[in-house]
């Protein structure tokens, strides 16, 4: 799997495989909530972050990752009526600011070049300019964690030749 | 007035204070004498990872502070006479001072760590009655540890003149301190395992240059809050749903994926 966020890589090891009792798709609706609140606020942020001059925001995006922001903003801005397409675009989003094409590095010229970094660095910030606790800061990487296998998933289950092993 | 460390600069960097008063190089890190013919031993066998001082630059150092007078391992064991305030920069030990006087009269100046070695001492005065290791607690330094080259003399902790915020080695860990690069960002004192995350992380001062004030730290909050729709614009709204239906369709995935797919994703839920 080449899909591999480089922010996990520092502060998640891959999981264990564990039998965790039967399988079920729907959780409780405040858990879902607030995981499917991660997805909407970080790509929120993106879309916020990445139209603010350089000098508001701590973070960089690349040219690809600018090109379907600017994208999926004039599609979030124009008159278009709900269709199929609009999961597909979600997902081509949060999929292009989970996972970037090129190796970078997370401190770029003294700020943080990794949007999901600044994201929970951000989210870590407490509104009297203090970070919460330490333990407090894997809450949203866990939720990032799952929404980025989420993310892969779909792509595998949209692109047949890579659903080996991922369907039944 | 007192007379504390001081620290040189080409030393310092290597952890090592002067005590002028004792003539010694002092280790800033272990509070230990150390011979100055033996300053590379001592940094490479007792604080590996920190500098060492180079070779030709040890050459000048030994000169120039054998010509001072500064103690070497080849020097006579240091003592100075009871009673006397401790040695700054060297560490005060619980030990053992022979109250006793010796054959002229004068009084033995000797002192101990160990207490079976003070008893043993206690021999060589055979004349007179021993006293009770317990009367004989005694405050005591040793300029250096290393066995062959140790002596022991008593010191009076309570005439030492040096305040603590008086000394040089607070001054010189004030400085130190004020050198750091700062946290701008204040971390809570109530986290007591704070320091390793945002230390790696360096969030604190990667955020600091774009969270100068109160208004700037609440926009970078806004940014990362979830979007009431009321409270933004309207592609917001658009926004969200466009999140709650990929959710859905993600949550249907699980049940098209593979039992072992779906444990995997499970095991990361919370």
């Amino acid at each position: 799997m080449s899909h591999i966020p480089s922010f996990l890589i520092a502060v998640a090891n891959p999981p264990l495989v564990r039998y965790l009792g039967p399988w079920k798709v729907l959780r409780e609706p405040e858990s879902a909530r607030r995981y499917c609140g991660t997805a909407i606020s970080f790509v929120s942020f993106c879309l916020k972050a990445f139209s603010l001059p350089s000098d508001k925001i701590p973070t960089r995006f690349s040219d690809r990752q600018r090109a379907i922001l600017q994208d999926y903003q004039e599609y979030l801005t124009g008159d278009f009526a709900p269709s199929h397409e609009d999961v597909g675009r979600f997902q081509e989003v949060l999929s292009c600011v989970l996972f970037r094409d090129e190796d970078i590095k997370i401190h770029v010229d003294g700020r943080l070049a990794c949007p999901v970094q600044t994201f929970i660095a951000l989210l870590s910030l407490r509104k009297a300019g203090d970070f919460v606790k330490p333990g407090l800061v894997t809450q949203p990487i866990s939720r990032l964690l799952y929404l980025s296998r989420c993310a892969v998933l779909q792509i595998a289950l949209r692109n047949h030749g890579d659903t080996e092993g991922f369907t039944r | 007035m007192a007379i504390g460390l001081r620290y040189d600069g080409s030393l310092s960097s290597y952890g090592y204070a002067l005590n002028e008063e004792a003539k010694a190089v002092i280790c800033t890190s272990c509070h230990r004498g150390v011979p100055i013919n033996m300053l590379q031993t001592h940094s490479r066998n007792h604080h590996s990872g920190r500098d060492v001082l180079p070779s030709e630059d040890h050459i000048q150092v030994v000169q120039r502070l054998s010509s001072l007078g500064y103690q070497s391992s080849d020097s006579p064991k240091y003592r100075q006479p009871p009673g006397q305030k401790p040695i700054d920069g060297l560490e005060v030990l619980s030990g053992f001072r022979c109250p006793l006087s010796n054959g002229d009269g004068s009084r033995c100046t000797m002192a101990f760590l160990a207490q079976s070695t003070f008893i043993r001492h206690l021999s060589s005065h055979p004349d007179q009655n021993k006293p009770k290791p317990d009367f004989c607690v005694s405050d005591v330094q040793t300029l250096f540890s290393a066995r062959h080259l140790q002596s022991y003399f008593s010191v009076d902790r309570s005439l030492s003149d040096l305040d603590p915020s008086s000394t040089s080695a607070y001054a010189y860990a004030v400085k130190m301190v004020e050198s750091l690069p700062k946290a701008k960002i204040p971390i809570s004192d109530h986290d007591k395992d704070r320091a390793s995350i945002h230390w790696f992380t360096r969030w604190p001062e990667l955020l600091q240059p774009y969270a100068t004030d109160r208004r700037s730290q609440s926009s970078l909050k806004a940014l990362v809050s979830f979007p009431e729709p009321g409270s933004g614009p309207d592609w917001l709204v658009k926004l969200q749903d466009h999140g709650r239906r990929w959710w859905d369709s993600a949550e249907l995935a699980h049940i098209k994926c593979s039992y072992r797919a779906s444990v995997m994703l499970k095991s990361h839920r919370q």
